[in-house]
């Protein structure tokens, strides 16, 4: 249960993330989204099955996480592209599709990469500190 | 240094007590033998076959391997008779933590940790010896040094 609550909870923030960059590069580039519903809908469904492709890491415990993080990118955006190619023999898409598409995942996924990375190494070396501490003070109470 | 040793049969537990009014040379030998002390553990080496008593304090980690519990010292390998559950009941307080599922690590024999490239942490143990920090255990692992920490 814990899993879906995390799941549901992570498809909140990423959706989130996903729908303010899409603003703020339409608000960057001056130009606004004439098929905003059909959008935002389309971001949804990306949002739920990139945020289960994530989730899909703790099968992957054995593999150097970077190598999953690259992975999980790598099947994402394939799966988008290939998602934009089907939906364009059935209806007419932006001519900027693949671009927006591809700038859309890929600048969250390399800050939020990026931030991850950054806390992976400060927590090594505030466990690194603990562990100096640990061994001055040794296996003994102080009184 | 004077010792006094004293038998009480109604004592909850046994305990050292260290006095000292300067902590000299003696009394930090003293001070760092006692903080790897935490009972005695029958190791058995299984080549010779010859037995010994294992201090939790000398021991590096614990590994288990086809079911069978393995002690890692500086320069030896010791066969236990205890699993890592057990273990961990009986001499976890002696500094051990658990970095995989089958391995149990003495946190005062971690040199430091080793940030990889691709993000896997490996633990640099005293004798050189690399050994990896899985990531299920990595956030136990880093609590468990918080709360150590707190602790002392």
């Amino acid at each position: 249960m814990k899993i879906v609550k995390d799941y549901a909870y992570s498809v909140c923030v990423v959706f989130t993330v996903l729908a303010l960059t899409k603003v703020l590069m339409e608000g960057i580039g001056g130009k606004s989204d004439p098929h905003y519903i059909m959008n935002f809908g389309v971001l949804f469904i990306i949002t739920c099955f990139a945020t289960f492709v994530l989730f899909m890491h703790r099968i992957f415990k054995k593999t150097p996480l970077l190598f999953v993080i690259i992975g999980q990118y790598v099947v994402v955006m394939g799966m988008v592209l290939l998602g934009i190619f089907v939906t364009s023999k059935f209806v007419e898409i932006s001519s900027n599709a693949y671009r927006d598409m591809f700038l859309q995942i890929t600048i969250p996924y390399i800050v939020l990469a990026g931030v991850y990375y950054i806390l992976y190494f400060k927590e090594i070396k505030k466990a690194n500190l603990n562990l100096n501490e640990i061994k001055k003070m040794g296996n003994i109470k102080e009184v | 240094m004077k010792i006094n040793v004293y038998h009480e049969p109604g004592l909850e537990e046994n305990h050292v007590d260290l006095h000292y009014n300067v902590l000299d040379e003696e009394t930090t030998a003293i001070k760092q033998y006692l903080s790897t002390f935490g009972g005695v553990i029958a190791g058995r080496d299984e080549e010779t076959e010859r037995e010994r008593m294992l201090i939790p304090g000398e021991i590096l980690y614990i590994e288990v391997v086809e079911r069978k519990t393995y002690a890692y010292l500086k320069d030896s390998v010791w066969r236990i008779s205890y699993g890592l559950q057990q273990f961990m009941d009986e001499f976890g307080c002696a500094g051990f933590a658990r970095n995989n599922k089958s391995m149990l690590v003495n946190v005062y024999h971690i040199q430091e940790l080793k940030a990889q490239v691709n993000m896997r942490v490996n633990i640099l143990m005293d004798n050189g010896e690399l050994i990896v920090l899985n990531r299920s255990y990595k956030n136990e692992f880093y609590k468990y040094l918080e709360k150590r920490v707190a602790e002392s």
